[in-house]
């Protein structure tokens, strides 16, 4: 078997690589790396992380890739995320399963080597720890190499919610490292410092990593030579484990409070949605679905319920993505939500601007829903209706969309205090822009507001 | 306990963060070096006092089955 493209994210690490090959994912073990694999792998660890769901599976297949001393084949990730495209609910899960993986692996002598963020992926509402090589064999005594990094990427975003009541996703996007204690330190209250995890962690850190220690030579030797006995790093683990684990974002009642009432399938409109896009999943049978503007997910559920193998929904708002976690995690059903400004999408950026994918380069989805989304864009940000549809319909072969007039109440509203610049927004307009794109395979007005569904295919 | 302990270490970590902080930049991982190397103690010494006292909850549960058996970091 011949490899042939390498993960542009992939190169961090000498002692590992990853591949992709017809939607697979391999892993080259390379000669330096091939101890700590081996110590890892005789250990059993590999298999009883995996096993406990904590670590993407893996199994040794013969492959030609150069300088490898091992390969790797891994089950694919439907969809890549990155943390900034997380919301809080899926932060703390992603931060709980990196603790609870370095706690096991502690227990059988192993630790990790780093703690970035971008290791944990989701497969749905669940995170797994995707990296094997960060595990690597404990020596006693050693200090917790990836703290900072853990610190960074984990407990400072998370802070954001819980205690200055801001969304830390732009400043991560921009920060592609997360956000250093001494970054956080001086946004915080003296009353969010009145806390151990607070005081130790980011404001002691932050202290600590400004101050001159490098004066004499023996400071460097001294910090070298730093000791943190087992006991106390599992200390530490826990520690934080607990704190994380009882972390809320500051405005989490009112979701949670409106969440009752919010997910019934009442009225005649919703009815006739739900059907008309269970219609268009039952004949595209789609393995991967977008649902833009998703809300708390009752059209991706829809989809999920007609067939669709695996749905991501994105949407801008925190709140309801937090609850469309919880909903799909409760059933455990294959729903991954997403945070998204879908007039600014995630852009491919770090190093060689190739590291992390923008939206459009991660993966092609089979099928979209987009409902109650267009006039978001189309007024809300300004874009031409036409430009809307080419983006829409170039996201997936088939689909339907929801398009609302401008008498709609909702267009009302976002039209009450602004000038009505939007001459092109109209049925015809956009009807006119889809068949110039795409087949109408049908079309359907709502009972109630009169507005429109179509579905679409552009496929021959 | 573990809020006494907390209580008591807080102080020299106030103590810390009075230093006034040098215009030194340092590796990445400075900060956390040092840091790890003070709190470590404490981290550990509520660890194991956690345990204990996980033990004495187990042994006057006698009668009770623990639902696990696991220090009580889970």
């Amino acid at each position: 078997m011949t490899i042939a493209t390498p993960d542009p994210g992939s190169f961090r690490d000498p002692g590992a690589r990853v591949y992709m090959s017809d939607g697979a994912i391999y892993r080259a073990i390379m000669k330096q790396g091939a101890p700590a694999y081996l110590a890892a792998k005789d250990a059993g660890l590999y298999e009883s992380l995996a096993e406990k769901g904590l670590l993407l599976p893996a199994r040794e297949v013969a492959a030609n890739i150069d300088g490898a001393a091992f390969t790797l084949e891994h089950p694919a990730i439907p969809f890549i995320s990155y943390p900034y495209e997380w919301s809080f609910a899926m932060h703390r899960a992603a931060a709980l399963l990196h603790l609870d993986l370095h706690i096991e692996a502690l227990k059988e002598g192993f630790t990790l080597s780093d703690a970035t963020a971008y290791n944990v992926q989701f497969r749905g509402t669940q995170p797994v720890f995707i990296d094997h090589m960060s595990l690597r064999q404990y020596r006693e005594g050693e200090i917790w190499a990836g703290h900072r990094q853990f610190c960074s990427q984990f407990l400072n975003p998370l802070l954001f919610w819980s205690r200055l009541r801001l969304t830390p996703n732009h400043w991560f996007r921009g920060s592609l490292e997360g956000i250093a204690p001494e970054e956080l330190a001086p946004l915080l209250s003296f009353r969010d410092k009145l806390s151990w995890t607070v005081m130790a962690h980011v404001i002691a850190q932050a202290k600590l990593q400004r101050r001159q220690v490098g004066k004499d030579g023996d400071a460097s030797v001294r910090l070298k030579t730093a000791r943190l006995p087992k006991q106390a790093l599992f200390g530490m683990l826990s520690g934080l484990r607990r704190y994380i684990a009882a972390m809320r974002p500051a405005s989490q009642e009112t979701v949670w409070a409106e969440y009752a009432g919010a997910t019934s399938y009442s009225g005649a409109e919703k009815q006739a949605k739900r059907a008309f896009v269970e219609d268009m999943v039952r004949a595209t049978k789609p393995g991967l679905l977008f649902d833009l503007g998703c809300n708390t997910g009752d059209y991706s559920e829809a989809a999920l319920d007609a067939g669709a193998g695996y749905v991501v929904g994105f949407d801008f708002d925190h709140a309801t993505l937090d609850r469309a976690y919880d909903r799909f995690n409760r059933g455990r059903r294959p729903f991954l939500p997403l945070w998204m400004d879908a007039a600014n999408p995630s852009p491919s950026q770090g190093w060689a601007q190739a590291e992390r994918k923008g939206f459009g380069d991660r993966a092609r989805a089979d099928a979209l829903v987009a409902l109650a989304f267009v006039h978001h864009i189309a007024v809300g940000r300004n874009v031409p209706l036409a430009q809307v549809v080419d983006w829409l319909i170039g996201l997936a072969p088939a689909g339907v969309i929801e398009f609302p007039s401008k008498s709609d109440a909702m267009i009302q509203r976002m039209l009450a205090l602004r000038e009505d610049i939007f001459v092109d927004y109209t049925e015809a307009e956009f009807l006119a822009a889809v068949k110039s794109r795409a087949r109408v395979v049908r079309s359907q007005h709502l009972p109630e507001n009169g507005r429109l569904l179509v579905w679409f295919d552009r496929r021959p | 306990m573990a809020n006494i302990v907390h209580l008591a270490a807080l102080i020299p970590l106030i103590l810390i963060t009075m230093i006034v902080p040098a215009h030194a930049y340092l590796d990445p991982g400075t900060g956390s070096i040092i840091l790890q190397a003070i709190v470590g103690g404490v981290a550990a010494a509520l660890f194991v006092g956690r345990s204990y006292l996980h033990r004495v909850k187990t042994w006057l549960r006698l009668g009770q089955r623990s639902e696990n058996s696991e220090p009580p970091s889970k």
